[in-house]
């Protein structure tokens, strides 16, 4: 008797754990991000997100510390060599650092010119990869950085790798208070609105879990070829212009593919290498890094990780003219 | 009093153990056809063995715990893991006794069923966009890591939860 009530309590609990399950599964797209539900669910991926991220950096911190002691030694060998390679581009970069800066008084000026609407300034913080979730149905990478660092959903993800330089690796699609998660390129959930550098020809370039990215809707007859780099639009608000996403790898046109090309593009990440991500951290124009940065950096860790591009975002930032004159607002641009 | 709560959770803390391992320790590219199902073979091995410490609710929660570390749909699974789990107990009385091959071919089969499951019902809700090599690579990868893991969780259970 005990025995067939425990086996019915069994049963009554897999079926409520199997419909829970499947009303997540087909509930949780179609749930909107501002219902309550979808604010249980956030919820939900914040508290396991927070509970499980000292657990991976527990786990990440051997295998960081061997991988250090490995590049420690293999660097002891080629440091002087280095050395003098960096010193090089040391001088090379500093006199690009002043065309740059040269550079955006002018676009400054130009922009007040045209009355253009000033663009979004944005911080960088450098944040380390603790778990990668790569599986037949998705990919993902959870970063030691989330709420406390200032990181908010929809930021964009900057792969640095010593091997390809930086690009686009993705962008963040949940946080919570030391933790995000990132949406990476070839996950199949991932679609960026993207141009070719040379033509300017615009598209969208979605991930297939694979490898490879694919790029979509460029018409036959445009203007593209294998090598091209394809760069992020700016359209759609979410990923800054001009950010390289990959190179066109191969072209094909055949009566299967209708009206459009079937384009591969090869990331310019290198997803299997990267260790550290830089990610953008919106911020309004009138919220200048120059401004809050000691505010926001909370503490000496933080105020440690996060860099801004401060030389570029004074000279970007807008004029009392074009914020509409507010007075008070810790502005203060030199009109040249 | 403490010993003993902590020795309750044994099995729970060896799911989450592989959970992280699974997500973390094994996350090279390379590495991503045939990365193994740890946590499938830590439900296998327990539900098997001690039932009574590795209940439907621990089973629907370490399904959640994967599916928001990995990013995919939420449910996936929190679904498949539950529903296996309900079969192995069915089903898999028989195997308690068997041998250890016999366990490892009930392994494998849980593993292609599981994968079975996922693409089907990814293939329902989101369109079929799965990669074959990923989908059977994983069962086989899982295969060959299971003796190891296993033995780590008979060596857990005896140590631990028998002399404890």
């Amino acid at each position: 008797m005990i025995v067939l009530r425990q086996q019915s309590r069994q049963l009554l609990l897999a079926s409520l754990a199997l419909l829970v399950a499947l009303l997540l599964l087909t509930l949780s797209p179609t749930i909107a991000a501002n219902s309550l539900l979808g604010h249980g669910r956030e919820v939900l991926q914040e508290l396991v997100l927070d509970g499980v991220g000292p657990l991976l950096r527990l786990f990440q911190t051997p295998i960081a510390a061997s991988h250090s002691v490995y590049e420690r030694i293999q660097g002891w060998q080629h440091i002087e060599q280095e050395n003098r390679k960096l010193k090089m581009e040391l001088d090379r970069l500093s006199s690009l650092s002043v065309q740059v800066e040269e550079l955006s008084l002018e676009n400054q000026r130009l922009r007040m010119l045209l009355g253009m609407r000033p663009s979004t300034s944005s911080q960088e913080l450098v944040a380390r990869i603790i778990g990668n979730s790569s599986s037949a149905f998705a990919r993902s990478f959870l970063v030691d950085a989330g709420q406390e660092e200032g990181v908010t959903a929809d930021a964009t993800a900057l792969g640095i790798t010593t091997q390809s330089g930086g690009g686009l690796l993705g962008r963040v699609v949940q946080t919570s208070q030391h933790t995000a998660l990132v949406l990476t390129l070839p996950d199949f959930n991932s679609r960026v609105p993207v141009l070719v550098q040379r033509s300017r020809v615009r598209a969208i370039v979605s991930g297939r879990n694979k490898p490879l990215l694919e790029m979509e809707f460029v018409p036959k007859g445009a203007d593209i070829r294998p090598g091209d780099l394809v760069v992020t639009s700016g359209v759609g608000g979410i990923f800054p212009k001009g950010i390289p996403v990959g190179r066109i790898q191969t072209i094909a046109a055949t009566e299967e593919t209708g009206l459009f090309h079937q384009i591969s593009v090869q990331p310019v990440i290198d997803f299997d290498r990267v260790e550290e991500v830089r990610l953008l951290l919106q911020t309004s124009p009138d919220d200048a890094p120059g401004n809050h940065l000691a505010e926001q950096a909370t503490t000496p860790k933080t105020a440690a990780r996060r860099f801004s591009t401060q030389k570029i975002h004074t000279a970007d930032r807008p004029t009392q003219h074009e914020t509409g004159g507010q007075q008070g607002t810790g502005i203060h641009v030199t009109q040249r | 009093m403490i010993a003993s709560l902590i020795i309750a959770w044994i099995p729970a803390m060896t799911l989450i153990l592989a959970v992280g391992v699974q997500e973390m320790v094994i996350p090279l590219e390379a590495w991503s056809v045939f990365r193994p199902d740890l946590v499938l073979i830590g439900l296998f091995y327990w539900r098997l063995y001690r039932p009574d410490r590795c209940t439907i609710p621990l089973v629907f929660a370490i399904g959640v715990l994967v599916d928001t570390l990995s990013g995919t749909l939420l449910g996936l699974n929190a679904f498949s893991k539950t529903l296996l789990v309900v079969l192995i107990g069915r089903f898999g009385r028989r195997l308690r006794s068997a041998e250890f091959v016999h366990l490892l071919v009930g392994i494998l089969l849980a593993a292609l069923l599981e994968a079975a499951i996922q693409t089907l019902l990814m293939s329902l809700l989101k369109g079929f966009y799965g990669r074959w090599p990923l989908i059977l690579g994983r069962p086989l990868a899982t295969l060959l890591i299971a003796p190891l893991w296993f033995s780590l969780l008979i060596y857990i259970h005896h140590w631990w939860l028998e002399e404890g």
